[in-house]
């Protein structure tokens, strides 16, 4: 079956275009399902590239797991009906085969009668992953739930664009299905989305991006009993008042994003949340959503939620089990008294450097705090500072005084674009409490960003 | 595997340049298509396996004897996760040959029917193709230059699949 004498050619001829015949194309030998599991090991897009590379190849992709359909914009009618023959085709000759994963790109003058019948061949080839997009056009798209009411391989489902979705309350929608994302599609109105969500009896994971009012969606309610991650964004150049209710009472991850937009959250009972990243403006009951989430265990603040809360001085409750922070802040004294509220906090990541950075005339006082927030010297392990600048005379008194408290610490990074040596010397010169303690700094570019890391010295003394 | 060495019994593999190789049956079960010939009775004393030469044949064995040795998956729920890191790091440098082995490597592999050789080596043929440009792929794997496509061809081949070129 394969040549041995020609293997010592193989080598030495490579660059001969003569001995071409005498090379051993072993690997296009092998049957087709071995030429398939190599292409299913591939991202899509490499699979698929595949058809160029000889006759041998060229079908190939035809019979991956998955089927990316995209109908070219601006084509003839000649061109658009042999793309759809050509999927047409492929459905065919890959017969009963499975379709794991289907993505389907439209067109603005898209044939949606060609379309849904590939959605229903799709659907009887057990589909797991279905991606359909809509261009935003003229058109608004029905989606069929009729295909979808009892399909019972469908695991995770994205809808995108000018579709509209009319879901009537009786309906039991995708027995499987645990994820949806749900991206700037238009609804019949608030009852529609409530009614998609209920249907879903094992939904786990929903990702919600809406767009402008567009959209019939004025009060979202997010009404689950399975559902444990939710993400929600809001697009900028949404500007009406929004009301967001959240009923999830198994949630743990949630992630909330409505930069410079008055959107009133509110969650009916605290869900026993793992993690939440909240990034919004202020809203009447902004200190509510913060109790209701009070039990996570990690925490994204982004520097328009710090604001919010800052701004107000709200108070915040107390965070029993949060132990990392990830933070953005302006202020040292609010940032102290948000740490006092955090007894167990062992990691901290402070976003484009510390409060103040500044405003030099903080500089020294941080010392002037009467006690430290009891985190620091008790719980305290890893303090992170990224900073897209150079570290000012301002935070290094933070930074001094963040090692001086810290009995436990076992690592400060520090990651900036720019520090100077003096700068870095006298970091390593402050008398740190732990004996632990490993400073890391990273500077330059993100190229060529390479760690000087310095080994645990011990405690030093305050001088 | 030492409760059963009391009957290692020992099988002959021939290669095709009439090497031959003395294993314990229990390496030579890892390949399905050789269990099969064993269970149907249909296995000499000796086994000619014409179309996998002396190299690519000890490589298998090899692997089969490691795979072997190790214990198996579903045998035991709680087998320590040493063995499994063990094996996976034999299996990384197993891999490191250069392409023409692995290719008999897959060839012979599927002709014996070993899964998880198939499955190592098709892993490791993706590995190195990812992110390539058709050229350098054809290249790679010495893809015969006279299957290649019509300039035609490659066009319509290129539209059939025109989001994966963008």
């Amino acid at each position: 079956m394969i040549l041995r004498s020609s293997k010592a050619l193989k080598h030495s001829s490579e660059h001969s275009p003569v001995a071409s015949t005498d090379c051993e194309d072993i690997i296009s030998k092998l049957p087709d399902v071995l030429l398939i599991h190599i292409l299913s090991l591939l991202p899509d897009a490499d699979a698929c590239r595949t058809s160029v590379l000889s006759k041998r190849w060229k079908d190939l992709w035809v019979f991956l797991p998955y089927l990316h359909v995209v109908i070219p914009n601006n084509s003839t009618i000649e061109q658009a009906n042999e793309y759809y023959d050509l999927v047409d085709k492929t459905l065919a000759v890959r017969d009963d085969m499975p379709i794991r994963r289907f993505f389907l790109y439209c067109s603005s003058e898209c044939d949606y009668k060609r379309v849904h019948d590939w959605l229903r061949i799709v659907v009887l080839r057990k589909v797991q992953i279905l991606e359909l997009t809509c261009p935003r056009d003229k058109h608004r798209v029905r989606f069929s739930w009729d295909l979808f009411k009892t399909c019972n391989s469908l695991v995770e489902l994205t809808l995108e664009g000018d579709l509209e979705l009319d879901v009537a309350k009786d309906n039991i929608l995708f027995p499987c299905l645990k994820k949806l994302n749900l991206v700037s599609v238009i609804y019949s109105g608030d009852e529609s989305f409530v009614n998609l969500i209920t249907s879903c009896h094992v939904l786990e994971e929903l990702f919600l991006k809406k767009r402008d009012c567009t959209d019939n969606l004025k009060k979202i309610k997010v009404s689950s009993t399975s559902l444990k991650r939710l993400r929600i964004c809001f697009t900028m150049d949404y500007a009406n008042d929004c009301e967001v209710v959240i009923d999830a009472p198994k949630l743990e991850y949630l992630y909330l994003l409505s930069n410079r937009m008055s959107i009133n959250y509110s969650l009916t009972k605290p869900p026993p949340l793992v993690e939440a990243y909240v990034s919004t403006s202020y809203y009447s009951s902004i200190a509510e959503l913060f109790t209701s989430i009070s039990c996570a265990k990690m925490m994204t603040l982004t520097y328009w939620t710090v604001s919010a809360i800052s701004s107000m001085n709200l108070d915040m409750p107390i965070f029993p089990n949060l132990v990392k922070l990830i933070i953005h802040i302006e202020r040292w004294d609010f940032l102290l008294k948000l740490l006092s509220n955090m007894p167990n906090l062992e990691h901290i990541t402070f976003l484009d450097g510390f409060p103040d950075r500044k405003q030099s005339y903080y500089c020294g006082k941080a010392e002037s705090v009467v006690l430290p927030p009891d985190c620091l010297p008790f719980k305290m392990k890893e303090i992170t500072i990224l900073n897209y600048d150079t570290i000012t005379d301002g935070e290094l008194s933070y930074i001094e005084h963040f090692l001086k408290h810290s009995v436990n610490l076992e690592k400060l990074r520090i990651n900036a674009h720019n520090i100077c040596s003096k700068r870095a010397e006298q970091i390593l010169t402050f008398y740190h409490a732990s004996n632990l303690c490993q400073i890391e700094f990273m500077w330059g570019t993100k190229r060529r960003r390479r760690p000087r890391r310095y080994k645990p010295c011990g405690p030093r003394k305050l001088d | 595997m030492s409760t059963s060495s009391s009957s290692s019994k020992k099988i002959v593999l021939k290669s095709a340049d009439n090497e031959t190789f003395e294993i314990d049956e229990i390496v030579a079960l890892e390949s399905q298509a050789i269990k099969n010939m064993i269970e149907d009775e249909c296995a000499d004393n000796v086994i000619p396996l014409g179309n996998i030469d002396s190299k690519t044949l000890s490589k298998i064995i090899e692997y089969c004897k490691k795979h072997a040795e190790s214990p198996k998956k579903d045998d035991n729920a709680d087998i320590d996760e040493k063995a499994v890191e063990d094996l996976k790091s034999f299996d990384a440098e197993f891999a490191k040959v250069d392409m023409p082995l692995i290719q008999d490597i897959l060839m012979a592999a599927n002709f014996l029917n070993i899964d998880n050789l198939i499955g190592l080596m098709c892993r490791t043929i993706a590995d190195r193709i990812k992110g390539k440009t058709p050229e350098e792929i054809r290249k790679i794997l010495n893809i015969n230059k006279n299957d290649l496509l019509s300039p035609e061809q490659e066009a319509k081949a290129r539209e059939e699949n025109s989001w994966a070129f963008d």
